[in-house]
């Protein structure tokens, strides 16, 4: 059952979103991952964003596919749904703020 | 008085416990939201299903529109803190732009997504806060928190948090928010029962690492420490059996948020003007900060939702896909700033009205 058509729809349409948001997922932590390792938050939180991105688009296509009924895949959508909002939760750490330059040297004496 | 035991850690002042006082304290972290509970369970239960229709929206207007609006406020009203958090500032309002133009551009496709994932959001936004306030009370009152009794407190909120989704993502059928219509996940019925299982387990579980840890401390357990618990516990279960509750539980939760949110404002503005703690400087400070939020919340919910009508949708349409791109932002930005590890978060938390209450008395014989 589908419950609303996705405009020029087909099977092969829904699998590649599905392959798309899950590149995208996979991208997103991979960025993520590396951000927190090298201690770049910039690229953690971007890493953050392309996973909810990519979940949502997964998500999308489920909410929408007939695969919603199975117990597998809606128990999956809702566990990764927890999961995306956990990681959320630790979106940005605050950045330190910049130290002030340091004060202007006193001139030399001759 | 009698000494404390040698290694028991210090028990503070009792009122040094609360922001404000027991009584004010208790009433808005979940006190009143118990006390309507009941009475709208009993009202329920004796055929008045919604006694005051229209009082939900009203409190939005009043309390729950301001406090997305204060969290905003926080987070944008200085460029330091834009600064500290730059991605969250300026990088997701142009993420949620964007899926606001999705959902525009695709009303039956994105726009539910969207509102189906700020409906699984919203309550593991709630017992965020909860568990929040839950930390923020043991550490106000120096009761310790291991990482077991973290562990344990958290596993009975998600489980809270679970039984609640689950319970209304068995039914298979479509739901409505606003006029967008979105499915539901349909998951197996066993896991009702299974999450409900599991609060009841974890809830035991709770009590028990709290009277272990009050024991090893040797220290009573402050009742404060229980009420988030308890409020979300009924929030969620008098929620889903009566309709007119859990229309007010966004209420609840953000009366919890403003007393926070303003203790901590009232904190930094002490701090940054240099002022002397007065009532005239908490009046006026408080009635400020409140008239801004009243006036930003209803910017966020009331304006901007009928001018996108102008781009040719109903009020129905905008309005609950505004409310979810407004709503996960604000989770967004509660994420990052309120974390109590943040010395610069966790310590002005720390405040109680009677330091900016309190006229300082010039000292006597001073020239």
């Amino acid at each position: 059952m589908r419950l609303f058509p996705y405009p020029g729809e087909g099977e092969l349409f829904l699998a590649r979103v599905v392959l798309a948001g899950a590149i995208l997922v996979l991208t997103g932590f991979f960025l993520t991952i590396v951000g927190m390792v090298r201690r770049q938050p910039l690229a953690r939180s971007g890493g953050l964003m392309i996973v909810l991105v990519g979940f949502f688009v997964m998500f999308s296509d489920l909410m929408w596919s007939d695969g919603r009924t199975t117990p597998l895949a809606s128990t999956a959508a809702l566990l990764g749904a927890v999961l995306v909002f956990r990681l959320m939760a630790a979106f940005e750490p605050a950045t330190p703020p910049s130290p002030s330059p340091s004060p202007p040297r006193a001139p030399r004496k001759p | 008085m009698a000494a404390a035991a040698p290694g028991t850690p210090p028990l503070p002042d009792r009122r040094g416990i609360y922001f404000v006082n027991g009584w004010v304290d208790v009433a808005l972290v979940g006190g009143l939201s118990v006390l309507a509970g009941l009475i709208l369970w009993g009202l329920d239960a004796r055929g008045h299903p919604d006694p005051v229709p229209g009082l939900a929206f009203f409190l939005g207007w009043l309390v729950n529109w301001p406090h997305f609006s204060a969290s905003s406020y926080r987070l944008y009203h200085s460029k330091s803190n834009i600064a500290q958090y730059p991605v969250t500032a300026l990088g997701i309002p142009f993420l949620m732009l964007a899926v606001v133009i999705g959902a525009f551009s695709s009303p039956l496709t994105v726009a539910p997504t969207l509102v189906k994932l700020f409906l699984l959001w919203s309550p593991f936004h709630f017992m965020g806060q909860s568990v929040g306030i839950t930390l923020l009370y043991a550490r106000r009152s120096g009761f310790p928190v291991g990482r077991l009794d973290r562990a344990v407190y958290s596993g009975f909120f998600y489980a809270s948090y679970l039984s609640v989704v689950v319970s209304k993502e068995v039914d298979p059928s479509l739901g409505v928010f606003g006029g967008v219509l979105y499915p539901r996940l349909g998951l197996p019925g066993w896991m009702a029962t299974a999450t409900q299982i599991a609060v009841i387990l974890y809830g035991a579980l709770f009590l028990l690492q709290l009277g272990r840890t009050a024991l090893g401390a040797r220290r009573p357990i402050p009742p404060i420490l229980l009420l988030p618990a308890v409020t979300q516990l009924l929030w969620f279960e008098i929620g889903r059996r009566v309709p007119s509750y859990d229309q007010m539980v966004p209420f609840f939760h953000a009366l919890q948020y403003l007393l926070i949110a303003w203790a901590m404002q009232l904190k930094e503005r002490l701090a940054a003007s240099g002022a002397v703690g007065s009532k005239s400087f908490v009046l006026w400070e408080s009635s400020k900060w409140y008239l801004l939020n009243l006036v930003g919340g209803a910017l966020l919910f009331g304006l901007i939702p009928r001018a996108a009508t102008r781009l040719g949708f109903a009020l129905e349409f905008t309005q609950p896909v505004l409310f979810a791109a407004i709503q996960i932002h604000h989770f967004f930005v509660d994420g990052v700033i309120w974390k109590l590890r943040n010395p610069n978060v966790g310590n002005p938390l720390l405040f109680r009205l009677e330091e900016a209450w309190k006229t300082e008395e010039p000292a006597r014989g001073a020239a």
